[in-house]
């Protein structure tokens, strides 16, 4: 097999950015604390950036369609408070609460979908009310409080074991990112959702069933938020009505910082990894030096804005982008 | 060369003029639906609930209206320029902790004019992101969003600022010969803002922008500028809302905006304005406003739990806009 040297020369420009970032991030982070790179502390970044990471691919993956998922935090609070009130309320067995939990989150995707594809409406607005919808639904179902599952069923074993020394859920994330990046780059489905980003009209010329592929990828995006849910109820062994509120934020700001664009159609799944893992590297770390959630917070935001401006500027180059040139202007030319 | 290049720009104006005129035009039934279902709402809540009708309370109504009014008309910036304003209820809650923290220290007036200033700040950077770096505004607001709640959280450590200056809630409770002053504020606001959005050249130049800015461009007009303007114009406006808010309840809370992010969308497209196509009026608004303000009001006072209301804004914000769409579609 010929290499095909330019193509990899190409993404490694592409990720080399991001990745010199997440490594940054790890030596500025290990020079304020050597606790950063302790053992311990590097697997829970782990642990915790699969957790994540599932998430940002959902995000990803409509992100490439052009369009955003806000909802995303909400459904993480309802597939949680479902697996919850499944154990709880019906005592049914685990395995039937996960797979309720799962689909409860497509379910939410294929609503999402339905209405951004198929009628038409603009994402960010729909999505956003969806996410006021499903807190405030989320939350009347427990009258919200969080549901103890600490004694009821074992479930803490997907969220915290570990098959030798690999912790569950880098597993499922490894498996997920195969499975997923296969989807994308082999399949034609993946190819009409970058198709669908990059130029919509074009893949709806071109015979691409547009509204059915969108659908299809909202409603990944809620399966994978309903996973996400799971493994994180799991680690903190309680269905939570307020699980993550952030994690639509942090899923934007992860493929952001690795390069999705946000206009659609560009990006792949190793860049989303590398985003995911510099953001989780980033909180963990500011929760080592005692920086305040908040603060977290708006860091969490300022990384998003930041992110896609600098994403602009590597895509178009800072001249381009900004209009400010340092060059001296040529005189005589007439536009 | 020069001279296509003048067809080419003259072409593109009278593209935008067409627009623009167009949009004027578009008062259509859906804003007769949204007067019906005004006094629908008004007439169920009033038979509904014994207080809701009483003096004291539509004076409240009054009130709580004012402050969403200002908050749209940040909003109706935000979707003139082309985009969506999500942070509009975390601006409120920054600049509500802020103006009510200064003014523990330096008193009423410097703890208005530091809200506003937050609003004007955080606005100008947003700008810059969107005006300069190319940031798509909408997204922008998402990041601006995460960083106004912090920063909001991080003034007041999560607790509520109380024992305000006398002075404070002067110009959120204090009547004016009959009428809240808080309104007459309000609604001043409101139509400054209409004048300067529909009468002079900066605010119908925001307005060119809005609808194309590759030919507002051609036509000479310093697009980065407008957006960012626009940008700062409504962060600020969202930051005056939040002083207005926190002069009316006289404490400074960082929890207080959390439903204002979605009212003030919803107001805005109640008002019958479809987003992301570059219209928006503030007096249009004016009907959303009171829409959920009535609802809030009366929900109170039949106390509707505050999930079922989170609830019903989500599902009447995707109802409008579903309905708006399809009209626009058909």
């Amino acid at each position: 097999m010929a290499l095909n040297t330019k193509a990899l020369v190409d993404r490694l420009k592409r990720t080399g950015g991001s990745l010199l970032i997440l490594i940054v991030i790890v030596v500025v982070m290990t020079l304020i604390d050597k606790r950063f790179l302790s053992p311990e502390n590097v697997r829970n970044i782990l642990r915790i950036g699969a957790i994540t990471v599932i998430a940002v691919y959902g995000q990803t993956f409509v992100m490439l369609t052009g369009q955003i998922d806000l909802s995303m935090g909400a459904v993480a609070s309802l597939s949680s408070v479902i697996i919850g009130l499944v154990v709880v309320q019906l005592g049914w067995p685990l395995f039937i609460s996960i797979i309720f939990a799962l689909l409860v989150g497509a379910l939410v995707g294929l609503v999402n979908g339905v209405l951004v594809f198929h009628f038409g409406l603009p994402s960010f607005i729909t999505t956003f009310g969806m996410f006021t919808s499903l807190s405030g639904f989320a939350s009347s179902l427990t009258g919200s409080t969080p549901i103890e599952l600490a004694g009821l069923c074992n479930i803490g074993w997907i969220g915290r074991g570990f098959v030798g020394a690999v912790p569950i859920p880098i597993i499922i994330a490894a498996i997920a990112f195969i499975i997923l990046h296969l989807v994308l780059n082999n399949t034609g489905y993946g190819r009409t959702v970058k198709a669908i980003g990059y130029n919509r009209k074009v893949a709806l010329l071109s015979g691409r069933k547009v509204k059915l592929i969108g659908i299809i990828t909202y409603v990944l995006s809620g399966f994978l938020v309903g996973l996400t849910a799971v493994l994180m109820s799991s680690r903190i062994y309680c269905a939570h009505p307020d699980l993550a509120p952030n994690l639509a934020f942090d899923a934007i700001a992860a493929a952001a910082v690795g390069g999705i664009s946000m206009q659609g159609g560009k990006g792949n799944l190793v860049e989303a990894t590398i985003g995911a893992l510099i953001i989780v590297a980033l909180l963990n770390g500011l929760t080592l030096v005692n920086v305040t959630t908040y603060m977290q917070m708006v860091t969490r935001g300022l990384v998003i804005i930041v992110a896609v401006a600098l994403n602009n500027v590597r895509t178009f180059g800072f001249a381009n982008v900004t209009g400010i040139s340092f060059r001296r202007k040529k005189v005589g030319v007439e536009v | 060369m020069k001279k296509a290049l003048q067809q080419r720009t003259d072409k593109n104006k009278e593209g935008v003029i067409a627009q623009l005129s167009r949009m004027k035009s578009s008062i259509d039934w859906f804003q007769f639906g949204a007067v019906g279902l005004l006094i629908l709402i008004w007439l169920i809540m009033y038979f509904s609930t014994p207080h809701f009708g009483n003096k004291f309370n539509q004076i409240n109504l009054m009130r709580q209206a004012s402050v969403l009014m200002v908050a749209a008309a940040a909003q109706t910036f935000a979707v003139i320029a082309g985009g969506l304003n999500i942070a509009v209820g975390s601006s409120v809650a920054l600049s509500a902790v802020v103006s009510a923290a200064v003014s523990l220290k330096f008193g009423t007036a410097a703890g208005y004019i530091a809200g506003v200033l937050t609003g004007v700040l955080t606005g100008f950077l947003l700008g810059v992101a969107v005006g300069i770096f190319r940031v798509d505004a909408t997204i922008g607001t998402v990041g601006l969003m995460a960083v106004a709640q912090g920063l909001a959280f991080q003034v007041t450590r999560g607790r509520p600022v109380t024992g305000l200056p006398q002075t404070y809630r002067i110009v959120g409770m204090g009547m004016w010969g009959g009428v809240p002053i808080l309104v007459v504020v309000a609604l001043s606001t409101i139509i400054l803002v209409h004048i300067f959005l529909s009468y002079t050249v900066w605010g119908r130049n925001i307005y060119a922008v809005g609808v194309d800015e590759e030919a507002a461009r051609l036509a000479g007009i310093k697009v980065r500028w407008y957006k960012i303007l626009s940008q700062v114009l409504s962060v600020s406006l969202a930051a005056w809302a939040g002083v207005l808010l926190s002069s009316r309840i006289n404490t400074g809370i960082a929890t207080i905006g959390a439903g204002m992010h979605l009212e003030a969308i919803a107001a805005v497209i109640l008002g019958g304005t479809a987003l992301f196509s570059g219209e928006g009026n503030v007096l249009k608004a004016l009907i959303g406003v009171m829409i959920i303000t009535i609802l809030n009001n009366g929900m109170d006072l039949l106390h509707v739990s505050h999930y079922l209301r989170d609830i019903l804004l989500g599902l009447i914000v995707i109802s409008v806009v579903f309905i708006n769409t399809t009209l626009k579609n058909r």
